[in-house]
């Protein structure tokens, strides 16, 4: 209900940031239900604190994404494991994307900190499987504007869009 | 398989309860609670729930100290492996170390693209697509990841096993196809895993055309030579240790003096299932100037490491690890020696506790070697 509401008055102000018409934007549309009966493709890990806000308040802004996304909200970035991560991979899914709070911004101090070792270290055991370490997205969001959210998608599909899905030369 | 169907293959209706196993095993020494004659005892004469259910189920190292021991011949581990297997049907588990990591590792090796690239080797050695013989690495590469804080270095070590083998005039075939061997699946119920990962281990291994599977790691040597072959699934080459390999070419090796005093740990896939005890000792006696002390427990005497297949590691394991430490420490030798890569893992993290604090060195037997060979050192 107040979903509705909320996107009801954003469509009535005048001059606010809407949703661009870009060629990712319209291959976003949803198609049907979120979720439902969608194999998905990619999992976004998602901080209870900006960024979960944030994404909650992309779709209150009318910011649309594909089904085949799924959001796994945890407590803190900082609790997350490279078993976690890898679980994920292995049940075939195309990438995985950590967002985390900005450094300082973190309610437990230093949870994003701690999470990007963790994705340092994952992204080193990814590299001897022959998944592309890009594959595992990891960004920090400061504030919980939608946009955000929906920039920092954008920016983590231009990068998936990059890696080859088979083979990849190494990196470091 | 039911549990009637379980203590017929195992042959545990021999048991006799005398409880020899239980006087041996090492976990029942530490911990009273834990006992194999009682856990023999229970699935015969109580319902499957009564075993199933137990959380002790999972304390058992499979050595395979009982099984040598049983006057009865009851193939205690593999009826360990067995129940482990309906408990898993149940929904029972194990609890995981390492924060589940390697477990996890196992999963993602089920993916269609996983691909083990071939520079995860390093530089200096040659290795080929297609050959008489393979090396076999399994999951070297990854370890490197989750022991880093105990400065365990597992692609140093498949680096040492290649130029080894180089050195031996090999040059081994390596596939980028290979996956996990399945060994700790097989030891924690999950079969259909382990089939999974031997069907494509051995299509992959086929592939390169090779008649002989060299192996560094002691569990994935024991899961082709013996797992497989009994899960029904034809293993068309002869799974060889690399032990084995250096002890047939030792003149080839041309090993330079090195001045140490060492004892070697012999890990349990490599002598209580199968008999390599004097290979790695007829390797160590040509390296010159090189000492080698044994400890008491030796061959199929020896002592566990304390921990296996990534499950259960509580102080009664760190006990059995600290008492290794010891034994090995009043050798007197200055260094520690395993071909096993868990077993220097396990010594290693006990080796690093505050109580333990010892002067004792743990290293590679493959790395001992290949330091003895000469040439650069890697840089890792």
């Amino acid at each position: 209900m107040a979903r509705a509401k909320a996107k009801k008055k954003t469509a009535a102000r005048p001059g606010r940031a809407r949703p661009k018409k870009k060629a990712a934007g319209k291959a976003r549309a949803a198609r049907g239900a979120a979720g439902v009966g969608v194999k998905p493709r990619l999992a976004i890990i998602a901080c209870s604190w900006h960024p979960l806000e944030s994404i909650e308040n992309a779709a209150r802004e009318g910011f649309t994404y594909g089904p085949d996304i799924l959001v796994l909200p945890v407590r803190c970035t900082g609790a997350v494991t490279i078993a976690n991560i890898l679980r994920l991979f292995a049940k075939e899914l195309e990438g995985v994307l950590v967002l985390g709070c900005v450094e300082g911004d973190c309610h437990y101090f230093n949870g994003s900190e701690r999470c990007g070792e963790i994705v340092k270290d994952t992204r080193e055991i990814l590299e001897w499987s022959g998944i592309a370490p890009e594959r595992l997205g990891f960004t920090l969001i400061s504030g919980s504007e939608g946009k955000n959210f929906m920039d920092a998608l954008d920016a983590y599909e231009k990068d998936l869009k990059k890696t080859r899905p088979r083979r990849r030369k190494r990196v470091a | 398989m039911s549990l009637k169907a379980v203590i017929g293959k195992t042959k545990a209706y021999y048991c006799l309860e005398c409880g020899i196993c239980t006087g041996t095993c090492p976990v029942s020494r530490y911990s009273p609670s834990y006992s194999p004659r009682v856990m023999v005892e229970n699935a015969l004469l109580f319902e499957e729930g009564e075993t199933l259910h137990d959380q002790e189920l999972w304390s058992c190292l499979t050595c395979g100290t009982c099984n040598l021991r049983c006057p009865s011949t009851v193939d205690y581990t593999a009826f360990m492996a067995a129940l482990r297997e309906r408990a898993k049907a149940l929904g029972q588990d194990g609890s995981c170390t390492h924060a589940e990591t390697l477990t996890a590792l196992c999963a993602l090796q089920a993916r269609d693209d996983f691909r083990k690239p071939r520079e995860w080797l390093g530089k200096g050695v040659k290795v080929k697509a297609r050959g008489s013989t393979y090396y076999y690495s399994g999951c070297l590469p990854f370890l490197d990841v989750v022991f880093r804080d105990i400065g365990y270095r597992g692609r140093a070590s498949g680096h040492a096993a290649v130029r080894l083998l180089n050195a031996a005039g090999i040059v081994p075939a390596v596939s980028e196809e290979e996956v996990c061997c399945g060994h700790d699946a097989y030891w924690t119920g999950d079969a259909e895993m382990v089939e999974r990962f031997a069907r494509r281990n051995v299509a992959a291994i086929r592939k390169t055309g090779a008649k002989r599977v060299v192996f560094s790691c002691p569990e994935g040597y024991y899961m082709f030579k013996y797992v497989y072959p009994g899960m029904g699934i034809r293993v068309p080459f002869e799974a060889v240790h690399i032990l084995t390999v250096l002890a047939e070419n030792l003149k080839k090796l041309k090993l330079k003096p090195l001045p140490k005093k060492v004892t070697y740990h012999d890990p349990c896939r490599l002598v209580k299932f199968d008999d390599i005890v004097d290979e790695p000792r007829e390797v160590l006696s040509a390296v010159p100037d090189l000492e080698v002390v044994e400890m008491g427990r030796i061959g199929k005497d020896a002592l566990c490491c304390g921990s296996s297949n990534w499950v259960s590691c509580t102080r009664v394991n760190k006990k059995i690890q600290v008492e290794r430490l010891n034994e090995a420490a009043d050798t007197g030798a200055g260094t520690l020696l395993t071909s096993c890569p868990k077993c220097n893992i396990h010594l290693r993290c006990a080796a690093r506790d505050e109580d333990n604090k010892g002067t004792l060195e743990i290293m590679d037997i493959l790395m001992l070697l290949a330091e003895s060979l000469g040439g650069p050192k890697r840089a890792t």
